[in-house]
């Protein structure tokens, strides 16, 4: 991506200079290197979540990840300012490109876990959020939400994949063999790395099993409840998270198709009502739910807006009440209780930050 | 010049010179007192850094020059000031001399002054404020009566080389959502040159950033025997941006019809040739009538300049559904599953 930063970079200047572009070109490949190196996800959350919800609300100009951006661009271009009421939106710009390069840089081959957790990242912030203002920055967001898919598919793909190379030397293993202690040892190698082929194998086809079964029973393990005795409120983020959990990860491209067809067992799942009156039909049995395990629960607290409706569970259980939390929602999350959406679409929603939850663990 | 302030309470001493007990000089006075010497230009700037090399990269702060923008136009590099921080719609507006280009937007800003602007939109500051100002001049000056002929001066750009930008921010109601406006102020010249000359085009390179183009075409002249020459130009033009210039397919283009009370507010028959040319080379075109400053009592004055721009500041498209991933089944029936009904 860092080959569009004089196309994007256009979103910031209407017409860059030669100079300028190589500026931002070079300081930008700075901080892809620091997001590369980084300790923890620490920095490539804040600064998706820079990306997703924009650097000037929720971000403060002394936060660790947007310090970095901006110390990786003055390195290069030391006019660049440093007040985020000045530069929110070159920041922007700059967080695209640097995570849009992460992303791409592996080409058609399986991407690297900072490239899969980015990709799951931005389809979970992105996820109900329209599209933000602007022609040319909503061009960026489409083709960033594209490459995302397209990691993410890789990935699962090459996670999928059966290769039983092991497998097959073990059954290629001559009993006849004139030197039997090393081609013994040779088979003990092959037949444990069979037996992993295998287990693998196995996750895979259970991941098959499970959901089909889950899908079969119509019913959510969660909540103990069918489908189509639950509120499509309940009923989104059952489905969403419970498919989340079956899938290995990255889950599989058509992922989203299990969810749909759970919800349609779902009464007026497709009926489109604004995101209020959906959450209205939620209650303490689902919360919990995208709230997340131990290390997975400070997510939703610290990054509203990759993960809506995590923050959104962890507000309701703190309160109790299905009521009251919408201000609060729309400024931390950057997203209006008013726009129209469909049950299903928040059940996918819940399905990608469950997902982007599993992912954050089981990286670390 | 020695400064100070008074301890004297209602003595404006440090704002005025002028010591509330006539004392003159005012630092005769018992109550004055001296807070700092403001040193002279020549005793400001020492000609050698005090410590040597590695002092001399550091530049004095009061060395360098310092540059006000001078409120008329934003150049590219001027634009920052506001595109940095937030998304702004840059609107490129564009047609031959004499057109309504300036008129239009002197027009747009009159109404946002006025808090005439539709769907709650009000004006919420300019960074070109003296711009607009300076180029209703004319207008300022009129005094009743019929209008005068000539509602804008010639426009002229302080340099001729680059682009001059005019800036407007919108805000739709008191806490709504803000729009940003750089919209092209460019000389008729421009249009003709790059009709004439497709060399020129790399002058227009900055449209490629456009989110919209306003093309104006003189409703007027389109009714007139003067129609086929209006015609040829604009189509010309069209060709020049799309082919030359480069803009996308998908920049929003509107065929700013002005001058409409003159012609009944009735769209010229002509337009239609314009909009089938424009979509012949794929852009995405559509037409609206306006009159600027009307002459005509029935028809207001700023009908359709506001609506020219809508198509071009919509809000956010909807949520719509996850992007399909591409089918790759990997010799798994599963991956197939939900395929049927996308």
């Amino acid at each position: 991506m860092i080959s569009r930063v004089l196309e994007w970079y256009r979103i910031v200047n209407v017409q860059p200079t030669s100079e300028t572009v190589d500026r931002r070109s070079a300081g930008i490949t700075r901080l892809v290197k620091a997001l590369d190196d980084a300790e923890d996800w620490d920095s490539i959350l804040g600064t998706t979540a820079g990306l997703v919800g924009g650097f000037d609300q929720g971000h403060a100009a002394d936060a660790p990840h947007v310090a970095q951006i901006i110390t990786s661009i003055k390195a290069e271009d030391s006019t660049f300012p440093q007040d985020l009421t000045e530069n929110a939106l070159e920041l922007r710009t700059a967080a695209a490109i640097a995570l849009g390069e992460l992303m791409a840089r592996n080409g058609d081959k399986p991407a690297d876990k900072i490239a899969v957790f980015v990709a799951m990242l931005i389809e979970s912030g992105m996820g109900i959020r329209p599209q933000p203002d602007g022609k040319h920055l909503a061009r960026v967001f489409t083709e960033l939400t594209g490459l995302a898919r397209k990691i993410l598919n890789i990935a699962q793909q090459h996670r999928r994949k059966r290769v039983p190379v092991a497998t097959k030397k073990v059954l290629a293993f001559d009993e006849n063999v004139a030197e039997p202690l090393p081609a013994l040892k040779s088979l003990a190698a092959a037949v444990k790395a069979a037996f992993k082929e295998l287990n693998q194998q196995a996750a895979i086809d259970r991941e098959e099993l499970d959901i089909l079964w889950w899908l079969y029973a119509a019913t959510s393990t969660t909540v103990e409840t069918a489908l189509s005795e639950l509120l499509p409120g309940n009923a989104a983020i059952a489905c969403g998270v419970e498919v989340a959990d079956l899938c290995l990860l990255p889950p599989l491209a058509n992922a989203d198709a299990f969810v749909r067809r759970a919800m349609k067992e779902v009464k007026r799942s497709d009926t489109k009502r604004t995101l209020d009156k959906i959450i209205a039909d939620t209650d303490r049995s689902v919360w919990p739910l995208l709230m997340g395990h131990e290390d997975e629960s400070v997510l939703g607290e610290a990054y509203p807006t990759l993960f809506p409706l995590s923050w959104l569970c962890r507000r309701l259980h703190a309160s109790g009440v299905a009521a009251g939390w919408t201000a609060e929602f729309v400024a931390k999350t950057g997203l209006g209780v008013e726009q129209s959406v469909q049950p299903v679409d928040l059940a996918m929603q819940a399905f990608r930050e469950r997902i982007a939850q599993r992912q954050y663990t089981s990286a670390d | 010049m020695a400064q100070g302030r008074c301890q004297r309470t209602g003595c404006t001493v440090s704002d005025s010179g002028i010591c509330l007990l006539s004392h003159t000089p005012p630092t005769a006075c018992p109550n004055f007192e001296p807070t700092s010497e403001i040193p002279t230009p020549d005793e400001r700037l020492p000609e050698e850094p005090p410590d040597g090399p590695a002092s001399a990269q550091t530049i004095p702060m009061a060395r360098s020059q310092r540059v006000f923008h001078t409120g008329l136009e934003l150049g590219s590099d001027d634009t920052l000031m506001v595109s940095r921080a937030s998304y702004c719609h840059l609107v490129g507006i564009l047609g031959a001399t004499d057109a309504g280009k300036t008129c239009y937007l002197l027009s747009l800003y009159l109404k946002a002054a006025r808090g005439e602007l539709p769907d709650g939109h009000q004006f919420a500051g300019s960074l070109t404020l003296k711009g607009f100002e300076e180029r209703a001049r004319l207008l300022r000056s009129w005094e009743g009566g019929p209008l005068p002929t000539r509602l804008a001066e010639h426009t002229s750009l302080s340099d001729s080389r680059q682009a001059a930008l005019l800036h407007l921010g919108l805000r739709q109601g008191n806490r709504g959502r803000r729009v940003d406006l750089l919209l092209t102020d460019l000389p008729g010249e421009w249009s003709r040159t790059l009709v004439d000359s497709a060399a020129t085009a790399g002058r227009f390179e900055f449209l490629k950033r456009a989110d919209g183009i306003l093309l104006v075409v003189d409703g007027e002249a389109l009714t007139t025997s003067r129609r086929l020459v209006e015609l040829r130009r604009t189509k010309h033009l069209m060709e020049r941006l799309r082919g030359n210039v480069g803009i996308a397919a998908t920049t929003p283009l509107t065929i700013l019809i002005s001058k409409g009370d003159k012609i009944q507010m009735q769209r010229p028959p002509a337009i239609d040739e314009l909009l089938g040319h424009a979509a012949g080379l794929g852009l995405d075109a559509d037409a609206v009538l306006t009159a600027a400053f009307s002459y005509d009592p029935e028809v207001p004055s700023g009908t359709g300049v506001f609506e020219a721009l809508q198509r071009i500041i919509q809000s956010r498209s909807a949520v719509g559904p996850p992007v399909a991933a591409p089918y790759s089944a990997g010799g798994r029936r599963i991956s197939a599953f939900g395929r049927a009904t996308r």
